[in-house]
């Protein structure tokens, strides 16, 4: 399929762990990327391919902070100017791998492959849970054979929950219902389920130490906040005036139109002390996201994203229906389409089959 | 507990006791007047914050807020400061002489603490990508192609702004464009007439996109100095009606009915009431604003029947297609419209 992403977005390239001494390559949004350090500890992106024989750069080496080609050893500078070629003495004018803006905002590393000006109009966005006092957050990468945006519908529709993941529904809440409230800017979708009282799942009690012989009510809420974020909130009302809090955020990431590289971090702010509960947390969130990811590569696999958008919507889908909307006015500015075609194209029957987004 | 804008009632869970209707609506939240600076005669901007300094929902040039001034009062204005700054939000207003109240509101009744409610943001004047812009701003009509330069400027594509104003005094953001040098022109009418439009547009080229902002007479007029340009190259925005568009069309039906398709509801539009007003009522998610086919905002796709349209949003290309329609003031030719709701 074409691509459905929009470039002028910040996406998440690499965790700030994963770019240390050597050169990472990973290919992003169908770009092949190679992420590395400078001396000083600041990341640099680079187009990774050498200009010369298209050979990966992250194959190669690091002599200072100049990257070296593995293969007839062309020297590029930190803005990707090639800046020595050892079998000559002059370098070819105008050589170079292309830059890309990036951002070392821990625990996530930033980078803008659109238009490269553009990049200073926008700002990754602030994911207070991950950073901020107060929380507790851990998570891990993978990369999965799906189309992003199967991703971002996989959870902003959280229905799936007692199908996919029975284990970890809370007992009397195998029917979850659609959403309380959809509220939409030009750029955001937030969302609000309230559940009704409930006792805790095996993973709920253990986390959060309340007593199993009561009813507990609930709030999910969530915010599509790019196409590269989407943060949601899993509350518990522990009758004693704390919110037991968890974040789930979802970096996606895609990696090609099939293929979606998902940070997925979690966060809490109870039993911060207790970093054993941290551990089982983040042990359930690991297996709900296995479970998630074969769900997604089934989809992928036989419907394909454009398959799966083309199906019938349900109440549980208004979250979903207006990220569509956004996202397809994002490729629509970003093409030079009209933003009227961008509008109607996700809604109208004719226009889904060939709408980029649904 | 951190949240971003919207997740509303969320933070007090304790409080929720039974579950509410279940409604999709645009963001709503109060904001507070962080700064408030007179620019030019008759027009103050206001710096719009959230109070508990939560990051705000991103935009993009062309975008608009409501202001909930009173339940009755909601006006529209276009961001003028930049999509960069995720903290604040900036408009600027024109105290209108022939205010109905709007305009007056915020001049009198809004200093720097008070507390406003904010709608949006939304953008139906949004900057498609091109290789070249030509913008024309008429007074207040300026604000919402600050952050479009802003945007050309970033990426590095060639622009050109005719800012015409009545006079030097009432033209805003003067200073700041001066830094353009020659690609921005200013025309106040007390020392140059009306805007040169034959001359600014005279030379039409393929790759240029023309965005528009102004009173009525200068957007009909580039609409007719447009009329020989590429279709969908030129963008305007109205601050009101374009005149005679709430007109019927002949053949227009008093009442019709209206099915949803998704929702799986047939309603009745009488003569009376809106398509808006009639699908609210029966329960229909239905996303709404000025209710003055200005907005765009309660926009829906139209599956089957033919709408009389009404509004000011679609180009007449665009109200031609008959595959999309506002529900605020659009009627019908059919007796039957079935809509994507």
């Amino acid at each position: 399929m074409n691509p459905n992403y929009p470039l002028d977005c910040w996406y998440v390239a690499a965790t700030s762990d994963e770019v240390g001494s050597g050169l990472l390559g990973r290919k992003l949004l169908d770009r092949p990327v190679v992420l590395y350090r400078l001396e000083s500890g600041e990341v640099v992106a680079l187009e990774d391919r050498c200009a010369h024989r298209g050979y990966p750069l992250s194959k190669g080496r690091l002599d200072g902070d100049l990257l070296v080609c593995g293969y007839h050893g062309l020297r590029y500078d930190t803005a990707g100017a090639c800046v020595g070629v050892p079998s000559q003495p002059h370098v070819p004018y105008g050589v170079c791998a292309r830059a890309y803006p990036v951002r070392d905002e821990p625990p996530f590393i930033w980078i803008w492959l659109g238009q490269p000006g553009r990049s200073s109009l926008h700002s990754p966005p602030q994911l207070p849970w991950l950073s901020g006092e107060g929380w507790s957050s851990s998570g891990e990468m993978v990369c999965l054979a799906a189309n992003y945006m199967l991703v971002h519908e996989h959870y902003l529709d959280l229905t799936h929950i007692p199908e996919v993941h029975p284990e970890e529904t809370p007992p009397g809440l195998e029917e979850l219902p659609a959403l309380d409230h959809v509220s939409v800017s030009e750029t955001s979708v937030t969302y609000t389920r309230t559940l009704p009282p409930a006792e805790l799942a095996d993973w709920e009690a253990e986390a959060t130490g309340l007593p199993r012989d009561r009813e507990y009510k609930r709030r999910h809420h969530g915010t599509f906040l790019s196409p590269a974020i989407l943060a949601e909130g899993w509350q518990i009302d522990g009758g004693d005036g704390q919110p037991y809090e968890q974040a789930r955020i979802h970096a996606v990431t895609p990696e090609s139109p099939t293929r979606t590289h998902l940070f997925s971090w979690f966060a809490h702010n109870f039993a911060l002390d207790r970093a054993l509960i941290g551990r089982h947390l983040h042990a359930v969130m690991a297996k709900v996201m296995r479970e998630d990811v074969a769900v997604l590569e089934a989809i992928e696999a036989t419907a394909g994203y454009e398959g799966s958008a083309a199906g019938i919507h349900l109440t549980a889908d208004a979250g979903v229906l207006q990220v569509r909307r956004i996202v397809a006015r994002m490729l629509a500015t970003e093409t030079g389409r009209t933003s009227a075609e961008a509008d109607r194209a996700p809604r109208s029957a004719s226009a889904r089959k060939t709408a980029r987004p649904g | 507990m951190v949240t971003f804008l919207g997740f509303g009632a969320a933070e007090k869970l304790a409080d929720v006791v039974s579950t509410p209707k279940f409604e999709v609506e645009e963001l709503e939240t109060d904001l507070m007047v962080a700064g408030r600076d007179v620019l030019a005669d008759g027009v103050v901007a206001l710096r719009l914050e959230d109070p508990t300094g939560r990051p705000l929902p991103g935009w993009t040039p062309g975008a608009h807020i409501d202001l909930i001034l009173t339940t009755s009062l909601v006006r529209q204005y276009s961001l003028c400061g930049s999509p960069a700054d995720t903290g604040t939000w900036r408009i600027a207003v024109l105290r209108d002489p022939q205010s109905r109240g709007g305009s007056d509101f915020v001049h009198d009744k809004l200093h720097v603490g008070s507390s406003v409610r904010v709608r949006g943001p939304r953008n139906h004047f949004p900057l498609v990508s091109a290789p070249r812009y030509q913008f024309i701003a008429g007074g207040i009509g300026i604000t919402p192609m600050l952050p479009m330069i802003e945007a050309a400027e970033a990426a590095g594509v060639r622009w050109r702004l005719a800012y015409g104003g009545r006079k030097r005094a009432s033209m805003s953001f003067l200073e700041d464009l001066a830094a353009y040098g020659e690609r921005v022109t200013i025309w106040p009418q007390d020392e140059q007439g009306l805007l040169d439009l034959q001359g600014i547009l005279s030379s039409a080229r393929e790759d240029t996109l023309v965005y528009c902002c102004g009173p009525e007479a200068l957007l009909s007029a580039v609409e007719g100095a447009c009329a020989s340009w590429p279709a969908g190259a030129l963008h305007v925005e109205r601050f009101a009606a374009r005149p005679g568009a709430d007109q019927p069309t002949s053949g227009a039906l008093e009442s019709f009915e209206v099915v949803c398709q998704r929702s799986g509801l047939t309603v009745t539009v009488p003569a009376s009431r809106s398509v808006f007003e009639v699908l609210e009522d029966a329960g229909v998610s239905v996303l709404g604003s000025c209710l003055e086919g200005i907005c765009g905002t309660c926009e829906a796709a139209v599956i089957e029947g033919t709408p009389d349209h009404r509004d000011s949003v679609l180009s007449e290309e665009e109200q031609a297609c008959n595959d999309a329609m506002m529900l605020c003031v659009s009627r019908s030719l059919s007796s039957r419209l079935v809509l994507d709701l």
